[in-house]
């Protein structure tokens, strides 16, 4: 099987969420001598990335998106250990979670696996999680973004306290931060001085990257 | 008119004097104007919260009010479920109920009814029931089968299990039912006359018309056929985009149709209209928290006038309220309503 082959093989298999199809082609990548690395772009992440546009064209909702990622991380685990240490460029990292008094996290977990497939490192806090161990977390592990997310008004202030407690440590220049969820606007992004906001968790992936590649979000 | 009869006549599709109003559920909002935290009203007592409601309603005019909203979730802490009280807003399922089908056969939905803070609850709507419920309709509301099942079985393992065990997905929606109005069945005894089905997981924003076709509706529609049996209305709320599935409430026996910000007004009369009564939809935060009390009259002569002509219209905010929206708020959408006179649009 030709790479490219291969390589479509994974994507579909993502897309049409076959954990057993990608497991096999994973292998075949493995026992074909692939570069993991590409395999991982080429095919899982490609397939993700088309998962995210049919959610966004509303053809695909929460049960098959979710479905996709358990294929696409079946895929993962298979081909990340075989990544070569000195072919492993360092990934940027995102500390990601849903803010004090709020556990729905459906939305928080799908920009997560988008951010993971587009290549970030992310660390998941989980949910209803204290503005102040977002940002020591950042800190300890040198996170260029913060990402938030809140289902509920009465929650969302504790997104503008992140980025307080960010200045007040004197790292705000440092660590970008996104918020996102049902209450939230790109107004009330503004308001309490965070980077940008995001309405899907396709869109969180650009506005990240165009905030770290420095372009106006 | 009183406002139980304005009710009465937009669930019949007649004329009313004036435009029906209320807010949605709003049990947070209505506590906090009194200085009550959810969990410390359960603990100061169902003839306070009465108190409160009644107070409260007094000074805002709305046609309904709803003892026991914000408190959904203790329907699962009533089977033996985990509720954490938050500082501000409701109160969460910590982790699911049902680690697998296996536990369903062993939890008894009506043990809901023995929950100490249920029993608060049906004691305010009781009494209100009894002062007010003559001239403003009474009302109380719950998650539906499918938002309910997603809290017993893990959200994620719901939506998962659409795809890969749609018979699992049943299972836990038969239990849902059963507790779902088992928690009911104590307010309808205790007299209230409007029941509110809130289904957020249902929303378009989340699953596909057919999937929302098979797996939440037609448990909507057997929760709504037993409380209809009853004597009570049904108001069917769902949160976010739900345009695309509107035409399948009717079939569910709800009689009033709540719609979000993201719905248009318009499109709700066309699918809706001469069917069954809808209600909506000015955004809770844009509008209701952030507007002057101006803006919301605005707002509110806005959506009134994209819901069209006709009988059948209920002003109501798109969603609950946060519970830091002003009283002035409140009352400018009120007021609004009290003052519409369609000659004059």
């Amino acid at each position: 099987m030709s790479h490219e082959v291969l390589f479509q093989a994974l994507s579909d298999s993502v897309v049409g969420m076959d954990e057993e199809s990608t497991r096999t082609h994973s292998n075949q990548a493995i026992a074909d001598g692939v570069d993991p690395v590409a395999a991982i772009e080429n095919g899982l992440v490609d397939g993700m990335n088309r998962a995210g546009t049919l959610f966004e064209t509303e053809e695909y909702f929460i049960p098959e998106l979710l479905l996709c990622s358990d294929a696409m991380y079946t895929g993962l685990d298979i081909l990340r250990p075989h990544i070569r240490r000195d072919s492993a460029e360092a990934r940027k990292k995102i500390v990601i979670g849903v803010v004090e008094g709020d556990t729905h996290d459906i939305g928080k977990n799908l920009v997560k696996i988008m951010l993971e497939a587009a290549g970030f490192e992310i660390i998941d806090l989980g949910r209803d999680i204290a503005p102040q161990r977002f940002v020591d977390e950042a800190i300890k592990s040198g996170a260029s973004v913060i990402a938030l997310s809140t289902l509920m008004t009465t929650t969302m202030d504790a997104m503008g306290e992140v980025v307080r407690l960010l200045q007040q440590a004197g790292v705000r220049d440092r660590v970008k931060v996104i918020v996102g969820g049902g209450p939230i606007s790109s107004g009330f992004a503004k308001r309490i001085g965070a980077d940008g906001y995001s309405g899907s968790a396709p869109a969180a992936v650009k506005l990240v990257q165009q905030l770290l590649s420095g372009v106006a979000a | 008119m009183t406002s139980k009869e304005i009710i009465q006549s937009l669930i019949r599709l007649e004329a009313t004097p004036r435009l029906p109003v209320s807010l949605l559920s709003a049990g947070a909002w209505t506590l906090n104007q009194s200085g009550l935290t959810l969990e410390r009203a359960l603990e100061v007592g169902g003839e306070r919260i009465a108190e409160v409601i009644g107070e409260t309603n007094d000074k805002v005019g709305a046609d309904i009010v709803w003892p026991g909203s914000g408190y959904h979730n203790l329907a699962i802490r009533g089977v033996g479920g985990l509720l954490k009280f938050r500082a501000k807003g409701t109160p969460d399922v910590q982790a699911p109920l049902l680690q697998s089908l296996a536990d369903i056969p062993r939890i008894d939905p009506r043990r809901v009814q023995n929950d100490a803070g249920i029993h608060v609850l049906v004691i305010s709507a009781g009494i209100l029931s009894r002062s007010i419920g003559g001239h403003t309709v009474v009302g109380t509301s719950q998650w539906a089968p499918f938002t309910l099942g997603g809290l017993a079985y893990g959200v994620e393992n719901l939506m998962r299990a659409i795809r890969k065990d749609p018979a699992a997905v049943h299972a836990v929606l038969d239990f849902a039912t059963e507790l779902c109005f088992a928690y009911l069945e104590p307010f309808i005894d205790a007299g209230v006359s409007l029941i509110s089905l809130a289904d957020p997981t249902a929303s378009g924003d989340l699953i596909s018309r057919e999937q929302f076709v098979e797996f939440a509706q037609p448990y909507q529609a057997r929760v709504a056929a037993r409380i209809r049996a009853r004597g009570v209305w049904v108001l069917v709320h769902i949160c976010g985009n739900t345009t695309n599935r509107l035409d399948t409430i009717p079939a569910t026996g709800a009689q009033i149709m709540s719609v979000d910000y993201k719905v248009p007004l318009a499109e709700a009369r066309r699918q809706l209209g001469g069917r069954i009564a809808f209600a909506g939809n000015m955004n809770p935060v844009a509008i209701l928290q952030k507007e002057t009390p101006e803006g919301v009259a605005a707002a509110c002569r806005e959506s009134i006038r994209l819901s069209g002509t006709g009988p059948g219209y209920l002003l109501m905010p798109g969603c609950d309220i946060p519970p830091s929206v002003p009283l002035e708020n409140v009352r400018a959408m009120v007021a609004t309503a009290h003052d519409y006179r369609p000659s004059l649009s």
